[in-house]
């Protein structure tokens, strides 16, 4: 109980920051696409839609595991967002909503158009497709990317970035 | 040799070392192809591997699981909650799961379990719940419309899912780990392939190895047969080459042995033709004359066969007169034509060369056998002998021979030339021969680089022309041919000797008996040197002829005796006869007391001119005829001074010394003359001091005799003449001697003719040389 209770407890303040962000049920607003981003001193700053907007936007076309034929995924640069955000670190540790965790290193994001997609082919990614925030890679550029460990860092349903 | 050799024995190695080279070749691909293939599909699923991301089945079944478990907890807290109206974590819930499903049913991976009883239910049921629900979790709103019972309904309908989603991910479990299993066996049996496959090449490579080795040996053993047939076979050239030799050898000997005596057979018969007969000897000596005739013509064709069958037959080339061997053949044939009533005509065209360089002998043997031909196939008419120049470029000339007589079939023409063949194989009796003629006659003309055509018309006549390329020759200065028959008449003018014949070879004693009756003397036989001494004392003769070799006392030996008898028997002349005209030998028989030399063979001409150096032939009145104005040293009165000058006589016998000098060569000259004139020990020398010892003697005598005999022999004639008078003299009465006259004479001659000899000497060099 005391345990289902402290897991509650952590879920509402957990999803009432994402609510900030989500809002209504149905249509995805414009506000629930937000990011979390965890400081190494301990301090937090969230980035909405709008900021993320903000940055200029990139679009990668690239077949996936995951998608049926070669999906558009458009968002900023991941690398821009931790500029934004003025993010310190080699690496970046990434958790989604379902709590899957995966370390990101930054070298990955320098090297390549790692794309902090929002949309696929032009819809608003929602938490039952795989969003509102998806971290890819553009895997049809590069065939060494083709590897389970970059697989498994493009996390989807992001919920935070914390600092090493 | 070797590779033509190799060719015609071995016409399938190239076709094997192809195969040799193919076969390996070919296997080798034929298991290299595979493994590529192999390896070439396993490549594709490596590479499609990771496609599939390291989202298993397991873990997405699991996490389906998780979240639906999460989602039904959520339901429960929301429900049990006494009062919320917070929808938020609720509809989080959902759209995990939600998301979930869609993941699991669209991943690749899927497709190993998705035959499988236990995903179809799981899926089933998981997609009929999320279409329940799905209304009900349209928004927020439509969720916070929704009844207890619905949620409720919604969360039994989870709860129940659990259990299929936790099948599903045992299943999802076996299958990928089935995969791994299915994975690995695959692994594993490529791996064998690849050895096997490896295994094998290496097992062809080595078959391979084995089979180059094996190829090698047996060419090497090829070589090795090739290098012992090379030497069998120069063994067998050696063999066969000395085996000809060795024939050619044989053959040379037997033409010798069967000719010769055949030769004397039918000098024989020829002689006894000539001596005085009766009807009847005369019909049986001519018939054993013909058939030895044709007996020798029959032995000439085969042994000419035989040389030509061993490759033997050569030409002896020369300068040829052809006009003069035209006559010749043409006045030979024309008894044979005229015996059978045929008329036989000789035709040389006006510009056919003369000199041609060809085997006289040879050319005779076919004209002649073309001409007896005609006419032995000629019953009447006539036969042509025509000779004329090859056509415009060609040299040499043609010779055909035209007949009137039975004339040849195509049929007979085409196999005449073939062996035994005769015209007329019906009576072959007929005409008679060897048959073998003509295709002598054929090889002779091919040997002349020549060819010979026939034609013939049956019942006309026939026309044999043969064409002979012959080169031009320089003519030579033919001696005049001392006919036989004039010297005989030249002899019979002169005395007949009486002529005591030593030779010890019966043919060569016949050869000289006949000759000397030729010449119209008298010869006494004597095969041997005792003989010849005992004929010696019981009579009288002119000269003896004497032979060097001789059994038991040579010429020589026979010679010393001889002038060991008293006289006049002592002092006969004594002629040499032999082939050996060295030096040595010459100056050994003059010391043993040989008056001359005849050459051998033995000609009429040479004893003739023999007979007159020795002064035989003299008779009383031709005396003159060798030395001619001269007083007769016959002549003597005491007072009236001898003449010894000869001034009248030539020096030197120009002819016979010119015959001598062509058998000389300079240095025996200077040899001679030494042992001549040489003092002290010189014939001529030793002369002088007899005479100046002013007596008379037999040793005076007998020098004098020396002296004139050399000097007859080499034609120094007015010595030898001036010896032979002292020597006379000497013998003769020795009061008449007038030494000191003599004497003078002696120098002065002696002189003159030394002079006379190196002029003459240096002349003749010259000419020589030019």
């Amino acid at each position: 109980m005391t345990d289902r209770r402290t897991a509650l407890a952590r879920l509402c303040v957990g999803s009432a920051l994402v609510t900030l962000g989500i809002g209504s049920a149905n249509a995805v607003s414009e506000t629930e696409a937000s990011l979390q981003i965890s400081y190494r001193n301990g301090s937090q700053r969230t980035l909405t839609f709008n900021d993320l907007n903000g940055l200029t936007q990139h679009s990668i076309v690239t077949a996936t595991p995951w998608h049926l034929g070669t999906p558009t995924f458009t968002g900023p640069l991941l690398r821009d967002v931790l500029q934004l955000a003025n993010f310190e670190g080699n690496v970046v540790l990434a958790s989604a909503v379902n709590d899957y965790n995966v370390t990101i290193p930054v070298d990955d994001l320098v090297q390549h158009r790692v794309v902090l997609a929002h949309s696929i082919n032009g819809e608003r990614l929602t938490l039952r497709t795989l969003g509102p925030l998806y971290v890819m890679y553009p895997l049809d550029s590069d065939e060494t990317l083709r590897t389970s460990g970059v697989y498994a860092r493009c996390i989807w349903q992001l919920l935070q970035i914390k600092e090493p | 040799m070797p590779r033509g050799y190799m060719r015609e024995h071995f016409p399938q190695w190239r076709k094997h070392i192809m195969l040799w080279l193919a076969a390996p070749i070919v296997l080798i691909s034929l298991t290299l192809t595979p493994l590529a293939v192999f390896q070439y599909k396993q490549y594709q699923s490596l590479i499609q591997q990771p496609q599939y991301g390291n989202d298993s089945v397991i873990m997405l079944a699991y996490q389906m699981e998780r979240e639906a478990l999460r989602f039904a907890l959520a339901l429960q807290d929301y429900l049990s909650a006494e009062y919320t109206t917070n929808t938020d974590v609720l509809m989080t819930r959902f759209d995990l799961f939600y998301s979930r499903v869609g993941l699991l049913e669209q991943n690749p991976g899927a497709r190993w379990i998705k035959n499988s009883d236990d995903y179809v239910d799981g899926l089933q049921a998981v997609n009929t719940l999320i279409d329940k629900a799905v209304p009900i979790f349209e928004s927020n709103n439509t969720l916070k419309a929704a009844t207890r019972q619905q949620l409720a309904d919604i969360q039994t309908d989870t709860a129940g899912l659990t259990l299929k989603l936790a099948r599903l991910t045992f299943t999802a479990n076996s299958a990928v780990y089935a995969n791994f299993d299915k994975s690995n066996t695959l692994l594993r049996e490529q791996s064998m392939l690849i050895i096997v496959v490896t295994i094998a090449q290496g097992v062809l490579m080595a078959i391979a190895i084995v089979a180059t080795y094996l190829y090698i040996r047996r060419h090497q053993r090829q070589v090795a047969q090739l290098t012992e047939l090379t030497q069998a076979l120069e063994l067998a050239r050696d063999k066969a080459e000395s085996a000809n030799r060795s024939k050619s050898i044989f053959l040379a000997n037997m033409s010798h042995e069967i000719r010769t005596p055949f030769q004397g057979l039918l000098g024989m018969i020829n002689l006894l033709l000539q001596t005085r007969l009766n009807a009847r000897q005369k019909d049986y000596v001519n018939t054993a004359h013909t058939s030895a005739q044709h007996l020798l013509g029959v032995v000439n064709d085969v042994l000419d066969m035989s040389t030509i069958e061993s490759g033997n037959l050569h030409l002896n080339n020369g300068p040829v007169d052809l006009h003069a061997l035209v006559k010749e053949v043409g006045h030979l044939m024309r008894t044979q034509a005229t015996a059978k009533g045929l008329e036989l005509t000789v035709t040389v065209a006006h510009n056919t060369p003369q000199w041609l360089h060809a085997d006289s002998v040879r050319l005779r043997q076919v004209m002649y056998n073309l001409l007896s031909n005609a006419i032995k196939f000629t019953q009447q008419g006539k036969v042509q002998f025509e000779v004329c120049p090859n056509s415009a470029n060609e040299p040499g000339i043609q010779i055909g021979v035209v007949d009137t007589g039975i004339g040849m079939s195509q049929q007979t023409i085409d196999m005449l030339f073939t062996r035994f063949f005769q015209a007329d194989d019906v009576s072959t009796k007929r005409y008679q021969g060897t048959g073998l003629g003509l295709e002598i006659s054929r090889t002779l003309i091919q040997l002349m680089n020549g060819t010979l055509h026939v034609s013939s018309v049956e019942g006309k006549g026939s026309r044999f022309q043969a064409v002979l390329p012959l080169g031009n020759a320089t003519p030579i200065e033919v001696n005049a041919v001392v006919d036989a028959d004039s010297l005989y008449a030249m002899a019979t003018d002169g005395k007949s000797l009486r002529v005591l014949v030593t030779e010890d070879h019966p043919i060569n004693m016949k050869v000289l008996s006949i000759l000397l009756e030729r010449m119209g003397h008298e010869a006494t036989l004597c095969s041997s040197g005792a003989c010849a001494i005992d004929a010696l004392k019981k009579d009288v003769f002119d000269v003896v002829l004497m032979d060097y070799h001789m059994p038991d006392m040579d010429g020589l030996e026979t010679t010393r005796l001889i002038r060991e008898l008293p006289n006049p028997a002592g002092q006969i002349p004594i002629v040499l006869i032999t082939a050996d005209v060295v030096e040595d030998t010459r100056v050994r028989a003059l010391a043993a007391g040989i008056t001359a030399f005849a050459p051998k063979p033995v000609r009429l001409q040479d004893l003739h001119a023999t007979f007159t150096a020795c002064d035989l032939l003299a008779t009383p009145d031709t005396a003159g005829r060798t030395t001619p104005d001269h007083n007769t040293p016959h002549t003597t009165s005491e007072d009236s001074p001898v003449d010894y000058s000869y001034h009248d006589t030539p020096l030197l016998n120009i002819s016979i010394f010119s015959e001598l000098c062509d058998l000389f060569p300079a240095d025996n000259w200077a040899t001679m003359t030494s042992t001549l004139f040489d003092p002290p020990h010189g014939d001529v020398p030793v002369l002088v001091a007899l005479l100046e010892g002013h007596t008379t003697s037999k040793a005076l005598g007998e020098q004098a005799h020396k002296v004139k005999g050399a000097a007859m022999m080499i034609g120094l004639q007015r010595l030898g003449e001036l010896c032979a008078h002292i020597e006379e003299q000497c013998n003769a009465d020795a009061q008449s001697l007038q030494f000191d006259a003599a004497l003078l004479a002696l120098s002065a001659t002696s002189h003159d003719t030394q002079q006379a000899l190196a002029e003459q000497l240096r002349t003749n060099n010259s000419a020589h040389d030019a």
